[in-house]
């Protein structure tokens, strides 16, 4: 059975830049035996970080990445529970992002789905891959 | 393909690359498809791999200042 990996923004700047982490990343990414999710959010947030220092190939990288991903919208029940980690989480860790609490509420949405990151804070949620 | 009974009656919409299927409640239920979300189930196309690895184009990993770098762990 495939496995459906769930793409972290963080993931996704070391793998667009080609770092070692990145090459990590590029082999479970690449695997064609894997389901790629990106959420809407991130996405969001990943084309935030390349327009801002710059970068000039923006629309091709998420065009391609849309070529072998599937793109997840986020629905309101989604962020109910998101918003409630969220508040829970914050009691715990003062820097906990909303968004990182979304990512932790699709994934468990999608059968507890590996959520593939290098952010530390993921260690909330129990299917996460940490590089 | 079944008979009628075996259509999955929902929106279909464009998401990304891919086509999505958004059903009621109680299609979810009836063909147990994934609980506690609207989308339900991605027909993905065929893999187009053109991949991104290394695709930045004028910018460098190191222009990501230590505020960038916090910032994807806690924006």
């Amino acid at each position: 059975m495939a496995n459906e990996i769930i793409l972290d923004t963080s993931i996704l700047v070391e793998y667009v830049f080609a770092t070692k982490t990145g090459k990590v990343a590029k082999e479970i990414i690449e695997d064609p035996g894997n389901i790629i999710l990106v959420p809407s959010i991130v996405l969001a947030e990943f084309v935030s970080k390349l327009e801002r220092i710059g970068n000039r190939n923006t629309s091709e990288i998420v065009t391609a990445l849309g070529g072998y991903s599937t793109f997840m919208p986020v629905n309101w029940e989604t962020c109910l529970r998101a918003g409630r980690t969220h508040a829970e989480l914050k009691k715990i860790e003062d820097n906990i992002s909303l968004v990182d609490c979304i990512i932790m509420e699709m994934a468990k949405e999608h059968k507890n789905a590996i959520v593939l990151t290098t952010d530390r804070h993921f260690k909330h949620y129990k299917n996460s891959k940490i590089l | 393909m079944g008979d009628c009974e075996d259509i999955i009656h929902g929106k279909i919409k464009k998401v990304g690359n891919s086509i999505a299927i958004f059903v009621s409640a109680e299609e979810r239920d009836k063909y147990q498809l994934v609980p506690d979300s609207e989308l339900v189930l991605a027909l993905r196309k065929k893999k187009v791999m053109k991949s991104i690895f290394g695709a930045v184009s004028g910018a460098k990993y190191s222009q990501f200042t230590e505020k960038d770098r916090a910032d994807y762990h806690g924006e």
